[in-house]
């Protein structure tokens, strides 16, 4: 492979460019990017750490203890921890027989692991517009919340 | 050795052994769809998410690894290890947070598993061991929750001590 030589920069130039191509922040809004000062690093909303699939890859390298700490992060975070722990706690705390499949490309994008009530998981098989393989369906655990909801954990 | 080329967001071109390119499964499936052959040297791909200098480093990455064996199946259950980053590719990373994360972006944009996974993989490394609050400081991410909140989600996550 040869990288075409006439376009070489300077390290400094490349850093300029870099720190332009920040604030570019890839398409999705920066309304929230913010330099507090020369020495910190500046973050833009829409970069890596905001985009949930790269959360997901990243935290999917971190055990119990970490992604809790990831949960309490910011509700970005959050929302992609949250149901890892659970999903960590089952696989490799418990390690029970439980077999994780996945169901990758055809319903469901992959296995799913959520909190919820018997209600909302029934509505939810009947708004999905395919029809669905539930490889397998198990309520693990309950949360009652301060305002005496219930909530039953499920994996699909 | 056949060669496309590939532009980036920014207009830089750079030729890229096929072979190399199509490391890159968007890439791939775009010279397959296209039915672009190996001899099409003067086909421009055009990149709209990747900057010239990020394309660059993606490039000399995919060069250095253009050898390496296809990576082994995933296995959900089996806890991923962190600590078996080549030292090649820890001094390739060495680089600006900002810049990590654009690799990083890159990288999932052009659906690289190889460097979606070291670039991840050293993140997570950087997360290990942290609070919260020492998260946010580190990439200078910003609090949202309320106070109620974040009790309500350390409450939350009380019932999964760990063993």
């Amino acid at each position: 492979m040869e990288l075409d030589k006439s376009s070489s920069q300077s390290s400094q130039n490349l850093e300029e460019n870099l720190k332009q191509e920040r604030k570019r922040s890839n398409g999705i809004s920066s309304e929230e990017s913010r330099e507090s000062d020369n020495s910190r690093e500046i973050v833009v909303a829409g970069t890596a750490l905001d985009n949930l699939m790269i959360l997901k890859e990243i935290f999917g390298h971190l055990g119990l203890r970490d992604l809790r700490s990831c949960c309490r992060v910011n509700k970005i975070w959050c929302r992609v921890a949250d149901p890892m722990v659970f999903e960590y706690y089952i696989v490799h705390v418990l390690n029970s027989s439980t077999t994780v499949t996945t169901t990758k490309g055809y319903v469901e994008s992959e296995v799913q692991r959520r909190w919820s009530s018997m209600e909302d998981e029934i509505k939810h098989l009947e708004d999905l517009k395919r029809p669905v393989f539930i490889q397998m369906f198990l309520i693990w655990t309950s949360r009652v919340y301060s305002d005496g909801r219930e909530l039953l954990s499920f994996v699909t | 050795m056949p060669v496309v080329r590939l532009q980036s967001v920014d207009g830089e071109v750079f030729p890229v052994d096929v072979e190399i390119a199509r490391m890159s499964f968007a890439i791939r499936n775009m010279l397959d769809d296209l039915g672009v052959q190996d001899n099409d040297a003067e086909e421009v791909i055009p990149l709209p998410n990747v900057t010239g200098p990020i394309l660059r480093k993606v490039i000399e990455w995919c060069t250095h690894h253009k050898d390496d064996p296809p990576p082994p199946e995933e296995d959900d259950t089996r806890e991923k290890r962190t600590d078996d980053i080549p030292a090649w590719d820890q001094e390739f990373l060495r680089v600006d947070q900002a810049v990590l994360f654009d690799i990083i972006l890159a990288a999932n944009y052009l659906d690289i598993k190889g460097l979606l996974d070291v670039t991840c993989k050293t993140v997570a490394n950087m997360i290990k061991g942290k609070t919260p609050e020492e998260i946010r400081k580190l990439f200078n991410i910003k609090n949202d929750f309320t106070p109620a909140e974040e009790e309500q989600i350390r409450k939350e996550n009380e019932w999964c001590e760990e063993k």
